[in-house]
């Protein structure tokens, strides 16, 4: 029985809610719209989880995927902004590398 | 001298493009152009909104969909992009505008013969055989979830001998095709998502029943790579961003299957409840 309380399910929320805060633009949580649904759909399957026909740790396990979702492609943006490639060097660039200069230097 | 003056001018004038266009524009992208997202009802449909103009699909139409949880998670994907839209990490929002558009044209029988096609070359089916560690750390993860998925599908499925696929009983692809039918066409294009990124039809079955959250599916997927990682070395801008990448993916289809498949017949309780 996934209860509200029980260990795990506060787990996930509590990273839910770094990961909303870490994209979110918006300074306050309390302000967040998603931050107040989930807030809302957690309290509404607090105490009649019984009574819904949902297989038991159903909203846990979303809870899971979506902070999955929500970890996972800020992990991915952050790879991709440390380690993109530049682009092609310059003329200028590869000819100071092999320690040529250009024949016509613009003089600052 | 005119001319050299004009050509250097034109050249540092392309250069300052090119380094602009390699190092702010590697794929198109736009400017974020909002403050603030919401969403709005719109009998039994949900909308995004992106400050009171409505989200829509690259085909003009409107951007809705059937609940409300779906709907919240697309505009959280649009609010979380800070200065310019990359919509190539948008994978909510791109399923939902490939559910909407059907840009291939396809039908939801289309993508059950693909998917049972896809399932003879499942990644689960094919153990190593040359390596020793690799196959008990195979049979270790993988053979678990065979197991729960022939017990969960009453089905029975062979292993692969070297690189031929295994043969596939009739009624196996019966039981999977009417399993795969019975969800819509939104929920199919995000399966289809999923087994593509996953390369495994029973691992996607396994985290929609539940059995396994996408994570971990990802790195059970990935079980070969994880091991060869272990004697040459994790190198991050490879194996790191292609294991949230894959991450990414199969928790957005798998999100969207979810709240497809959602049925709101919920009765809430009493008010005593909510005091």
């Amino acid at each position: 029985m996934a209860s509200i309380t029980s260990k795990p399910v506060l787990v996930t929320l509590r990273q839910l809610l770094s990961e909303l805060r870490r994209q979110s633009p918006t300074k306050k949580l309390a302000e967040n719209q998603m931050v107040r649904y989930i807030f809302d759909q957690y309290r509404k399957y607090q105490t009649t989880d019984q009574q819904l026909c949902k297989a038991i740790d159903e909203m846990h396990f979303r809870a899971r995927t979506y902070h999955n979702y929500l970890h996972h492609s800020r992990k991915y943006k952050e790879l991709n902004t440390e380690f993109k490639g530049k682009g092609e060097r310059s003329i200028e660039e590869t000819a100071n590398m092999v320690g040529f200069k250009l024949p016509h230097d613009p003089k600052p | 001298m005119r001319i050299f003056t004009l050509a250097s001018g034109i050249s540092t004038l392309l250069k300052t493009r090119c380094t602009l266009c390699s190092i702010y524009r590697p794929y198109a992208t736009r400017k974020r152009f909002y403050k603030g997202t919401a969403v709005i009802q719109n009998d039994n449909k949900w909308e995004v909104t992106l400050d009171h103009r409505r989200l829509k699909t690259p085909n003009g139409n409107v951007l809705t969909v059937g609940n409300e949880p779906l709907a919240r998670v697309v505009a959280v994907e649009w609010d979380s992009q800070n200065e310019t839209i990359s919509q190539a990490t948008m994978h909510l929002t791109a399923l939902c505008n490939t559910a909407l558009d059907n840009p291939g044209k396809l039908t939801s029988h289309d993508i059950v013969n693909y998917l049972l096609e896809h399932y003879p070359t499942d990644t689960l089916l094919f153990y190593s055989e040359d390596e020793e560690e690799l196959r008990d750390l195979q049979e270790r993860k993988w053979t678990p979830i065979l197991d729960w998925f022939q017990k969960t599908f009453n089905v029975k499925q062979e292993l692969a001998n070297s690189i031929q696929p295994p043969p596939v009983f009739t009624e196996t692809r019966a039981v999977l095709a009417r399993h795969f039918l019975s969800y819509d066409f939104a929920a199919l294009t995000a399966i289809n998502f999923g087994v593509e990124a996953l390369k495994s039809p029973i691992l996607m079955l396994a985290c929609m029943e539940r059995r396994v959250v996408p994570e971990e599916a990802v790195l059970l997927a990935r079980l070969e790579e994880e091991y060869q990682l272990e004697r040459w070395g994790r190198v991050p801008w490879a194996h790191g961003l292609s294991q949230a990448d894959l991450t990414a993916r199969v928790s957005a289809a798998l999100l969207l299957v979810h709240c497809a498949t959602e049925k709101h017949a919920i009765k809430t309780k009493s008010a005593q409840d909510s005091q």
